[in-house]
């Protein structure tokens, strides 16, 4: 098997020589800035050997990167219960469709399109103030990647707020329902927040460890949640990671990864790596271009698709 | 009878109670809670801005038990709360004299 250091310099000079970038998202007016030449990739193996690249200490805004994270807090704090007002389906459908909560009233189809993370978001929300629900998200994200200047991006958050029309929507809609507990306002405060953390991808892949060896912190040995938890956030990673992009991205990767509009993608190769990528540009489904793309490579290159060599 | 009570993170109650549940325990009272201690709870959310939260989720545990449950109970939940890190909470374990049943009048460990 090749070094794995000379892999990840190999894909990341390829990537920053490649003209086909993809576009950068430009629904929150805030991703509009982005250096569309950006790219970063960090790998962290189950020796917590750091292998990165490229702009891999520069923090990005994960968006929906996070969604894996306050799935992992909601199921942790209610268990099971959360699949009472959230599916685990792909849905086939853009991430912020409408069309298909209405179908099945108000219950969204899993916990990585728009309407699900704020579902789960209203579950960690309930029994607490939105700003120490926020605060718990941030602190776990910091647990997680041993890095307590994680931090949320004031700007990006503010043009969420502003501009996340469609958003406000799913809620008030899921509300109607009776699927959110809280009032919409204060879910979607928190919602807008935690999709706006900046990390950079050597942060998320260390924070992605605990996927990739059975819920365990692999350096302390600790666990973070159970092996079962861990399996199966993997397997809606899988499934629902990448939208309408999820059945492209198994193909091609071969591993549990969730993308953000920001251009990141955090993946897991179970029991050997945790992998975040970083390019602003994006395909048609809404996932970095390059990103999927670096992945793809490096699955290949390593062997490490889940479905074999 | 002893009372046991436990602050912990609110993403492990999930875990916590399934442990509870492994060593024989079927009723736990779960409470919503806020606080810090020596982590102070401080946690800053945008960089460089004077933005806090000085109070953090908790979820406070309440079971009562029979005194030769106390130990399994009480290794139940540190094991299944720990992280590791600053935050993961505290255990504290006290003598009750007395329990009611409401519903039959039961007192006792008959009542728990």
């Amino acid at each position: 098997m090749p070094a794995l250091a000379e892999v990840v310099a190999e894909i990341a000079d390829e990537m920053r020589a490649r003209p086909d970038r993809g576009e950068v998202a430009t629904y929150i007016p805030e991703l509009a800035r982005a250096d569309p030449q950006a790219f970063g990739i960090a790998v962290i193996d189950a020796q917590g050997q750091l292998a990165a690249a490229g702009d891999s200490e520069t923090p990005f805004s994960v968006q929906s990167i996070t969604k894996v994270f306050t799935l992992t807090l909601a199921l942790g704090k209610i268990g099971d219960r959360l699949w009472r007002r959230v599916g685990r389906e792909p849905s086939g459908n853009p991430f912020n469709s409408i069309v298909q909560l209405e179908l099945e009233k108000g219950v969204p189809r899993n916990p990585f399109i728009n309407a699900g993370a704020i579902a789960v978001t209203d579950a960690i929300l309930s029994g607490h103030a939105p700003r120490e629900a926020l605060g718990e998200i941030l602190r776990f994200l910091q647990f997680l990647a041993e890095d307590p200047s994680i931090a949320i991006d004031h700007a990006v958050a503010a043009s969420e707020k502003r501009t996340g029309f469609r958003n406000v929507a799913l809620a008030n809609f899921m509300k109607s329902y009776g699927v959110l507990d809280n009032p919409a306002e204060f879910t979607l405060g928190v919602y807008f927040h935690h999709c706006a953390v900046a990390m950079s991808c050597r942060q998320l892949a260390m924070a992605g460890r605990f996927l990739a060896h059975n819920g365990r912190n692999p350096t302390t040995g600790l666990a973070v949640i159970s092996p079962e938890r861990a399996r199966r956030i993997n397997a809606i990673m899988l499934t629902c990671g990448h939208y309408d992009g999820s059945g492209e991205f198994a193909y091609r990767v071969g591993l549990p990864g969730k993308s953000g509009v920001g251009g990141g993608i955090l993946a897991i190769a179970p029991g050997t790596a945790s992998i975040a990528v970083w390019s602003p540009g994006l395909d048609t489904a809404g996932n970095s271009h390059l990103g999927r793309l670096a992945l793809e490579r490096l699955t290949k290159r390593m062997g490490w698709s889940i479905f074999g060599e | 009878m002893k009372k046991i009570e436990a602050i912990i993170k609110p993403f492990k109650l999930d875990e916590v109670k399934e442990a509870l549940q492994d060593v024989g325990l079927q009723g736990i009272t779960v409470i919503e809670a806020k606080g810090f201690g020596r982590q102070k709870g401080h946690t800053e959310l945008y960089r460089g801005a004077e933005y806090v939260v000085d109070f953090l989720p908790k979820v406070k545990l309440e079971i009562v038990l029979s005194d030769a449950l106390v130990e399994g109970a009480v290794e139940a939940i540190r094991k299944s709360a720990q992280t590791g890190r600053i935050g993961d909470g505290k255990i504290f374990v006290s003598t009750i004299e007395e329990a009611i049943r409401i519903r039959t009048g039961e007192t006792g460990t008959d009542a728990i």
